[in-house]
């Protein structure tokens, strides 16, 4: 922990009382959410921390078929909620669930998760893949979609005291699927690849479809020339082949010191794959486990 | 910096350094069943139960560690009265070299405390943080079954005198 | 073959003596101990691989406040020594030295820091100026002891002190040669001969707690250091080398270890905090980060095996060619001994005529091996249970059936080990007690080997069973030497006092159990303190698998020893001769049933009669090394799209003699095989173009936890070591060894590919289906 310069940690209330504190120029400060990236994030010129648990920001709530979750939610009340293992076939809570370890989730919150993504995040994917809007509070509030608020590192985003309040996971369409996947060495590795996929189809017909795939860089992309492939044509096996031989085509990979960006491609060729034959292509697979 | 927390029960008034995490805190205080193993919350080995729910203490900055509070496993019981869970590790062999097991435990007494009657994939799932290089963690598992299944039995004993 | 007795306290899961202090807590391990003035110490480490230093200078880390003391290598003295916790004269090169003008390997120590905080420590490291020469580096072992190689350890104070080869100058750290029969003539009698090499990966022991070291001057000016080691003996005579002092003003003292597997049979922080409380007066900490123990402790040996191995059509083995070149790293820590139980732990299986084994170990620019839990057999094993897979197919035969007919049973002679001892060899070297075959059979009978072996199913999963046979040793022949002390008290308990090693395997509770059972005792009478040089008699420490067997027997002598005074007195107490009288359930019995009990015969030596402290000291030196054995078997499943392998069920089968402690002998086993498994999947060294390990943390660098864990059968089949304490032989390291090979013969079985290289991560399994597709 390397906090040198703090000379003061500061709890405010409410949220115009943070981003108050947080918009004054002189007071060098900074959020602290679950704090877990303090460990390794560069902190020299921070002068003040910002304390966010006595925010009314922790909470998980229905919301038109969808989920408003508060930016100091931690992971694990994710994992517990019954309203997230029931939303969008469960895919918050699955990539909820393989975040690091039980330990590690118990102070990783869902706002820090979000707003500075590492290689190895979980849950920027399932945002991404889902369309949620991040709601963010500052001098300008405003609502950003993942898509714009993941097209560049968000923290170039988040100027002059602007704070994440909360997230919405939109209600799925009708006629959704979703999943999300995790492949990993051992059970609580960092991934070596994940992909989260959201589908709307009626039989065999997909309408709509995002592929989100993180873990080959630091923020999470999507595929769309694989989206294209599927979308609004009928599904079959051959169509789902190329879509993931698309998907693993044009992601962009960075150097991963585990394995090959070769076998990185692959794996994201099997896991698109896979994951459209079962949500697709409704194919049993009972080994899912083993991603 | 100093700030007031609750350590074992104990309001506790400290000065915590800024580059100190909780866990540089907990044992200049004279928590020592509080263990360093990598500093960077992949070990367990400094877990503390913070507010209810068990977590590394690697991963706290102290300076924010004002107004939580801290239950380290020196709360539990004692060696002539031992917590069940203390009680069912040392028969079970989930003891050997002892250094992740003051972790272990607090991982599993929050556990226990939510839920008296987990699944082994539970158990496994609620001890996932905690590295044991070791027992192979068999006979951790084994503990915590035991220790669960004596503390129901307890509890119905209780509960019958009571009725 | 069982001539098993009825014991009371040896053979029951008694509780571990030293569970209930750590469970609540209260144990104290090194880091846990604080003096009062106390500096805390740290050692700047090199980011070269390879360089001289030209220029270092440490004048404004000196300035910083707080800091009490900075020493480069013209700071101490320059004897070169080994950290290998080994006995005297070590079977290491004396290679190293407290701080050199040259560093080995990125991570090797450069300078050293002591001041009153760890802050002000690691602010100091970063002042000190240092201007290196960067040196050509050797990062791939096999082209070590090419001509053109830089030479690693140029200096010329390098040496070894027993009579073996030692090359430096061609980096070669040791050379190891053994032959019975004729393998050239064994292979032309064969039918069918295999010949395949292998590599083992680098690993780190990964023992929960880091190395740490406390010392301090005490009153009478003696250097007292508290320390994480498993060897405190060695300990203490390698810091009296090292800075140059006597034994006698050196005293080391083992509290609670959390774990060492082999990684702390190594003095690596003893000289420098010892020598920084010489120079300061200060009590002085060090503790390791876990960065430093991935980049600067030790790791196992990675080593090239090739290995050939010819039979006869009925399957009768003809010869055995084994071949390690071990990679020891920057240093020749265990580098000998190492390679040859290589040898050891394999050929001395195998019913075979004609056998080789040879070894060269060099020296790299890498992380320095040491011992690590399984020490070479492990990766010997890797090799022959892979190859002898392959050549039982090839004969057309169930590994299993190969096995039964090749492998030793009880009483066997064993020629090879008188060529690979390490030890002196006086007569035939033999094997006692072998239930290695009991152990194939219980082992394929509970996973269902006929039933599963060779269906592997069809799609993307399938599923593979493999095995593998494995054995280790009990302690080092003629050189190992245990013993221990024991004194009676007034109320019938007992202190025993010894020098073995407790570093968490539970050495102090099933030592305790033997006494108990000697004294007619339960073992809670026993108060067991061990591991202080000062106090508890001699040992050589925690390693080779010795505890048991070896400081077993000292104990037991021991015991015996104070049995008989007990007798004496008892027999005086009820007026008869100690020859009619005789020790049961605590008490001295007499003629006609009379009896006094054990806290009457302590009150009556201590203050009665002829009054004397019944005691007694005995050592024991082993003259076998009575290896257990294990057959392992596992199930797996492979995902041909992703190259992932899961294990889905695995079972051990062991023949470790009597297990003194049941529950503690299981946690042995489970936890070295948890341990193998980890590093067949998943552990290992990524280290960049320049020699420097990139994943130094368990962010990166991997271990099994709760969730990775199968399901898991422990058997221990019924043995009995005539020449064991009790029945006893070792069961602390067997078990790390099988999952390798069996793993990868389980693969074979599932994907019909073989993985000579480790891990078996799913990007290699992937390529090496893929490179069979392509044909
Ligand atoms: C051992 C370990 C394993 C991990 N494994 C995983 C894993 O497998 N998958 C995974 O997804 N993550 C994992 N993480 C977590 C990940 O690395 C991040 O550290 C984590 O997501 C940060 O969350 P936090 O709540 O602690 O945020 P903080 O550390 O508090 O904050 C992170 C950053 O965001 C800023 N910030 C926080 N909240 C807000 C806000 N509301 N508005 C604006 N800015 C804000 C902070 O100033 C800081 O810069 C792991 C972490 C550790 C330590
Ligand atoms: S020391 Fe905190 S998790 Fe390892
Ligand atoms: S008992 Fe040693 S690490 Fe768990």
């Amino acid at each position: 922990m390397k906090l040198p310069n703090i000379k003061k940690v500061s709890y405010p209330e409410s949220t115009a009382e943070a981003v108050a504190i947080l918009s004054d120029e002189k007071r060098n400060a900074v959020p602290l959410s679950g704090g877990v990236s303090f460990i390794f994030a560069s902190t020299a010129g921070v002068e003040e921390l910002v304390c966010l648990n006595r925010l009314p920001l922790r909470y998980i709530k229905k919301k038109n078929g969808g989920l408003l979750v508060g930016a100091t939610t931690l992971v694990s009340e994710l994992v517990e909620a019954g309203a997230v293992g029931s939303y969008a076939d469960g895919i918050l809570r699955e990539a909820a669930r393989r975040v690091g370890s039980t330990l590690n989730r118990n102070l990783i919150t869902v706002g820090g998760s979000l707003v500075q993504p590492f290689i190895w995040s979980d849950l920027p994917a399932v945002a991404l893949a889902m369309g949620a809007k991040i709601r963010i509070q500052g001098k300008k509030s405003r609502t950003i979609d993942a898509e714009k608020f993941y097209a560049r590192p968000p923290r170039q985003l988040l100027k002059g005291g602007d704070l994440v309040t909360e997230v919405l996971f939109p209600a799925p369409p009708p006629g959704s699927r979703a999943a999300y996947r995790k492949f990993a060495l051992t059970e609580n590795d960092f991934a070596i690849l994940k992909v989260a996929i959201l589908l709307s189809r009626r039989k065999r017909l997909c309408r709509e479809i995002t592929v989100a795939v993180g873990g080959a860089t630091v923020l999470p992309q999507r595929t769309p020339m694989a989206e294209a492939a599927l979308r609004g044509k009928q599904a079959s096996q051959v169509l789902v082949n190329e879509a993931s031989e698309l998907a693993a085509e044009e992601i962009k990979v960075s150097r991963d010191m585990r394995c090959s960006n070769d076998y990185k491609r692959e794996l994201c060729r099997v896991m698109v794959r896979a994951i459209l034959e079962e949500i697709l292509l409704d194919q049993k697979v009972a080994e899912w486990k083993l991603f | 910096m100093e700030i007031v927390l609750t350590i074992n029960g104990k309001k506790t008034r400290a000065e915590a350094g800024t580059s100190e995490t909780l866990l540089d805190l907990l044992r200049r205080l004279g928590y020592k069943s509080v263990k360093y193993g990598c500093g960077e919350g992949f070990c367990g080995a400094c877990t503390v139960i913070m507010d209810g729910r068990p977590v590394n203490s690697c991963l706290v900055p102290a300076v924010t560690a004002g107004g939580r509070e801290v239950i380290t496993v020196e709360h539990l019981g004692t060696p002539q009265k031992p917590h069940p869970l203390q009680e069912a590790f040392v028969e079970a062999g989930a003891v050997q070299c002892g250094f992740c097991t003051p972790g272990m435990i607090l991982s599993a007494k929050a556990l226990l405390d939510k839920k008296s009657n987990p699944s082994e994939e539970e158990i496994r799932e609620a001890l996932d943080g905690n590295l044991c290089r070791c027992t192979g963690y068999v006979q951790i598992v084994e503990a915590v079954q035991l220790a669960a299944k004596r503390m129901k039995e307890k509890k119905r004993k209780r509960e019958k005198k009571i009725k | 073959m069982n001539n098993k007795q009825k014991f009371s306290e040896v053979g029951r899961s008694v509780r571990k003596v030293d569970a209930m202090g750590l469970a609540t807590g209260r144990a104290k391990f090194t880091d846990d101990y604080e003096m009062p003035g106390m500096l805390h110490a740290k050692l700047l480490r090199s980011p070269h691989a390879h360089a001289r230093i030209r220029s270092i200078r440490t004048a404004k880390a000196r300035a910083l406040p707080g800091v009490a003391a900075v020493l480069t290598y013209k700071d101490v003295p320059r004897v070169p020594f080994t950290t290998a916790g080994q006995g005297y004269p070590e079977p290491s090169p004396y290679d190293d030295f407290i701080l050199d003008d040259k560093v080995r390997f990125v991570g090797d120590k450069v300078a050293l820091v002591a001041a009153e905080t760890d802050e002000i420590a690691g602010e100091a490291l970063k002042l000190i100026e240092v201007e290196y020469e960067e040196l050509p580096a050797v990062l791939d072992p096999r082209k070590a002891m090419r001509s053109s190689a830089p030479v690693i350890h140029d200096e010329k104070e390098c040496y070894i002190a027993i009579p073996v080869p030692y090359e430096p100058e061609r980096n070669r750290a040791a050379r190891v040669e053994a032959v019975v029969g004729n393998v050239e003539k064994g292979v032309m009698e064969a039918e069918v001969a295999v010949e395949d090499e292998f590599e083992n990966q680098t690993a780190s022991h990964s023992a929960l707690e880091p190395h740490c070291a406390l010392s301090w001057l005490d009153e009478n000016d003696r250097l007292n250091i508290i320390s994480s080691t498993q060897v405190p003996y060695h300990a203490r005579r390698i810091v009296s080398r090292a800075l140059q002092i006597p034994v006698k003003r050196i005293r080391v003292i083992k509290p609670r270890l959390g774990g060492g597997f082999g990684g702390k049979q190594e003095v690596l922080l003893e000289p420098y905090v010892g020598i920084l409380t010489l120079k300061t007066g200060r009590p002085v900490k060090m503790r390791l980060t876990r960065k430093e123990v991935f980049t600067s402790a030790r790791v196992r040996h990675n080593m090239i095996t090739k290995v050939q191995v010819a039979a006869r059509k009925d399957g009768e083995l003809t010869a055995i060619d084994l071949y390690a070149l071990s990679n020891t790293g920057a240093y020749g820590t265990h580098g000998l001994t190492v390679a040859s139980n290589v040898g050891t732990r394999t050929l001395t299986m195998f019913r075979c005529p004609n056998m080789r084994f040879s070894s060269d170990v060099v020296y790299t620019n890498l992380s320095v091996s040491g011992a690590y839990r399984g020490y070479g057999g492990t990766q010997g094993i890797l090799a022959t249970a892979i190859t002898m897979d392959d050549l039982a197919e090839r004969l057309g035969m169930d590994p299993v059936d190969f096995y039964l007919k090749n492998i030793i049973g009880g009483g066997a002679e064993v020629p090879i080990l008188k060529e690979l001892g390490e030890g002196p060899v006086l007569g035939q070297p033999r094997v006692s007690s072998c239930e290695l075959a009991a152990c194939i059979k219980a082992g394929m009978e509970a996973i269902g080997w006929k039933k599963k072996r060779g269906r592997p199913g069809g799609g993307r999963f399938r599923r593979g069973i493999g095995m593998s046979v494995m054995m280790q040793g009990s302690s080092i022949p003629y050189i190992d030497m245990g013993s221990a002390f024991i004194k009676m008290n007034d109320d019938g308990s007992f202190n025993l006092l010894m020098g073995a090693t407790d570093i968490g395997q539970g050495s102090d509770t099933v030592l305790a159990q033997m006494a108990a059972e000697v004294l007619t005792v339960k073992t809670d009478d026993i108060i067991v303190y061990s591991s202080d040089t000062d106090l508890t008699p001699f040992d050589v420490g925690a390693y080779a698998s010795s505890t048991t067997y070896l400081s077993g027997a000292a104990v037991k002598q021991t015991a015996e020893k104070v049995r008989e005074q007990i007798l004496h007195v008892g027999a005086a107490l009820l007026n008869t001769t100690p020859g009619k009288v005789h020790l049961s359930g605590g008490c001295v019995i007499g003629p006609g049933g009379k009896s006094v009990t054990l806290k009457e015969v302590g009150t009556s030596s201590l203050y009665e009669k002829d009054q004397f402290q019944i005691s007694a000291s005995a050592s024991s030196i082993s003259h076998e090394s009575p290896p257990p054995f294990a057959a392992h078997f596992v199930e797996v499943e492979v995902d041909r799209a992703t190259g992932k392998v899961r294990v889905l069920e695995y079972v051990q089968a062991v023949d470790c003699g009597t297990p003194i402690n049941p529950v503690l002998a299981r946690g042995q086993a489970i936890g070295a095989l948890i341990n193998g498994i980890s590093y067949a999947l998943v552990e290992q060294y990524i280290y960049n173009s320049k020699g420097a390990m990139l994943n130094p943390g368990y962010g990166y660098y991997k271990i099994f936890c709760t969730k990775d864990i199968p399901k898991i059968t422990t058997i221990f089949v019924p043995s009995y070591e005539p020449t064991g304490p009790f029945g006893a032989k070792s069961v602390g390291e067997v078990c790390i060894s099988g999952p390798l090979p069996a793993i990868s013969n389980a693969i074979y079985d599932a994907v019909d590919v073989r993985l000579h290289r480790t891990p078996f991560t799913p990007d290699k399994v992937l390529e090496a289906i893929h490179a069979r597709r392509r044909g």
